[in-house]
């Protein structure tokens, strides 16, 4: 069981709810996978207003929330947000998102900073939307917060693990963090490899929501996440530069140990060459 | 076939379609609205859902979010509105000349994504790749932004307000009986309950859309917004989608050089006024298309929102008892779909009348 801030969760996936082709395909792709974190935004999603109908959709999975702040600009308005989020779904989560470039969708890190501290002296339990930066990370884990996200490339670009260095820095510089890769996962092969890295969850929105079958991509994320947690636990094999038998040569028929002889003998002779 | 009195609670596009197909049939009209018969824009009212839309028929390019049902249905309703636009005045806008789809270069990407959802469903014959040559031919003022598009040979466009003009002038007269601006108290089976007294039907068709919440709970509101403007001096002539990964925003071409810009799609019952946010968009994207847009003016700003179930495709629901008959749910496929939905619906009705109770809630698809 994953523990995630004194709550136990089977799954390591978490998903967004934006973009399905109905509500419908986002429950079935929801149950299909098993996942037991959702995350929606608040601001567009008319929660503020008058009309709630997905929300009561979405309250009917048997799910917990994690709404975001996703199409804030400002300190302030993401503040204002994360207010109306915890009165809406009744939680102290708030998946910080502070969007810095419209382009990139690339969230601000100064804004993210400044946030959080307030956020977090209000009571809520962040987990910060941010690059891959360690000094960013460090500033953030010394206001107190928990969890990082860090993104494995811009929200919705697909373009997988970008900087495979900077998220082995952070997994190594905070090993009892949980850490949650966060937007740009575009194949399940690289939710798994986030995770045999040490990752503690992944969550993802647009390769499941724009995918032809999207409930059988769900699935697909859920599959790869758990292998990719099991192979993590495990404990991958160290990669090396140079081919080792995984048959021992003691034991095998006499002729190859003879032509393993010579190869080896002619490689000595050569060296022998260089050498002299 | 019998000739059966029919009241139609609800003249948005479903319950025009379906009287005026109903008539054809030789079946006897009433119809019972809460609007008043025409907007003159002196009403305080909002604008109805059918009269905001953008009245695009294109069940390909819909396939890029829509079931392919919505896109068999909108394929099966493209001859009738060519027969309906036939029976109805000129003044009707009924265009079939295709639709276009086209990316800035940086989001091509997008269009990919089209194309990919058109060859899960065997679809791949019914777009063309044309080239800046071709495009130069068909839309001229938008090859100087675009190097090359997809050509939607057999997709259209209305435009509703048209539409709904013709109908009061030509299919109203028709009909044994109009209520509009009249508040509809109760619909049950055979029988309609207004505020001035009871009506009694062989069938009641509930064509309300979202009114019918409180009937239909599992029904929701999408909002949309769309801008209408008028532009002079240049000149598109076919519906446009433009690709993108954050909107896919889509201009139809309306009579008097005018274009409407739409829309955006936001899970929220929120009828409040267009937002600064979604104008932006809209508007950029309009403006993206050719730079001499700027120079256009915005006629109007529009918010309404979609009934849509949860798959967000239509439903026809008959009542076991008879006397009833609901149609619903279909969210941003009015136009596109609502002639064959009527047609199915009727079909059925006929099947079943004296026959009742073999029918609950039936999507009668099977056939398409």
């Amino acid at each position: 069981m994953w523990d995630l801030l004194g709550k136990k969760f089977k799954s390591r996936f978490l998903l967004g709810t934006s973009g399905y082709p109905s509500p419908e395909i986002l429950k079935k792709s929801v149950l299909d996978s098993e996942v037991e974190i959702v995350t929606m935004s608040l601001r567009r999603s008319g929660a503020m207003s008058e009309g709630t109908a997905f929300w009561e959709i979405l309250k009917e999975l048997p799910v917990h929330f994690l709404p975001n702040t996703a199409g804030c600009h400002s300190v302030k308005e993401a503040v204002t947000t994360a207010h109306m989020a915890r009165e809406v779904f009744n939680t102290n989560w708030i998946k910080l998102e502070i969007i810095g470039d419209d382009y990139n969708l690339q969230p601000d890190p100064f804004a993210l900073v400044e946030g959080t501290k307030i956020l977090l002296e209000e009571g809520f339990e962040v987990f910060p939307y941010m690059t891959d930066d360690l000094v960013l990370a460090e500033k953030l884990v010394d206001l107190g917060v928990r969890i990082l996200m860090p993104w494995a490339s811009p929200i919705g670009s697909g373009k997988g693990l970008i900087n495979e260095y900077a998220l082995k820095t952070l997994r190594n510089r905070f090993p009892d963090l949980n850490l949650i890769i966060d937007a740009g996962i575009g194949k399940p092969s690289e939710a798994a490899r986030a995770m045999e890295m040490g990752y503690d969850g992944v969550l993802l929105n647009t390769a499941v929501s724009q995918a032809l079958t999207p409930c059988l991509m769900a699935k697909a994320f859920s599959e790869t996440i758990k292998g990719g947690r099991k192979g993590f636990e495990a404990g991958l094999m160290e990669e090396r530069d140079f081919a080792t038998p995984s048959t021992p040569v003691v034991g095998t028929p006499f002729w190859h140990q003879e032509k393993n002889n010579e190869k080896h003998s002619s490689c000595e002779k050569k060296n022998d060459l260089f050498t002299s | 076939m019998q000739e059966l009195s029919l009241g139609i609670v609800g003249a948005g596009i479903m319950g025009k379609m379906v009287g005026l197909l109903a008539l054809k049939r030789g079946h006897r009209v009433s119809y019972f609205d809460n609007n008043p018969m025409l907007f003159d824009g002196t009403q305080d009212k909002t604008i109805p859902c059918s009269l905001v839309a953008a009245g695009m028929l294109s069940p390909f390019c819909e396939l890029e979010k829509a079931d392919l049902i919505i896109s068999r249905l909108g394929e099966e309703s493209l001859p009738l509105w060519e027969e309906i636009s036939r029976d109805l005045s000129r003044s009707f806008y009924f265009q079939k000349k295709g639709g276009i789809v086209v990316s800035h270069p940086e989001d091509k990407n997008e269009v990919f994504n089209l194309k990919r959802k058109l060859k899960q469903h065997n679809l791949e014959y019914v777009y063309e790749e044309i080239p800046k040559t071709k495009l130069d031919s068909f839309e001229p003022d938008l090859s100087f932004n675009f190097k090359e598009a997809l050509y939607f040979p057999n997709e259209g466009h209305v435009d509703p307000l048209s539409f709904h003009k013709a109908f009061v002038e030509k299919i109203i007269p028709q009909c044994t009986s109009s209520h509009f601006e009249t508040e509809v108290l109760n619909i049950k089976p055979y029988k309609i309950e207004t505020t001035k007294g009871h009506h009694s039907f062989d069938y009641v068709i509930d064509c309300r859309g979202l009114e019918t919440k409180k009937d239909l709970d599992s029904l929701r509101g999408v909002r949309g917004e769309v801008i209408k403007v008028q532009a002079q001096g240049i000149k598109i002539s076919r519906p446009v989608r433009l690709m993108h990964p954050r909107y896919q925003i889509y201009v139809v071409p309306r009579p008097m050089n005018s274009y409407l810009i739409g829309a955006t799609t936001i899970e929220s019952e929120d009828f409040s006024p267009v937002s600064v946010r979604s104008a932006l968009e809209l508007l950029s994207a309009f403006y993206s298309l050719n730079s001499s847009f700027s120079e256009a003016r915005i006629l109007e700003m529009n918010v309404q929102c979609r009934p849509a179930f949860t798959n967000n495709n239509p439903k026809i629901i008959f009542n076991k008892e008879g006397g009833l008959i609901r149609v619903n749910g279909l969210y941003r496929h009015g136009y596109l779909t609502s002639p064959k939905l009527a047609e199915i619906l009727l079909n059925k009705m006929n099947d079943t009348s004296g026959n009742n109770s073999s029918f609950s809630e039936c999507c009668f698809w099977e056939d398409l």
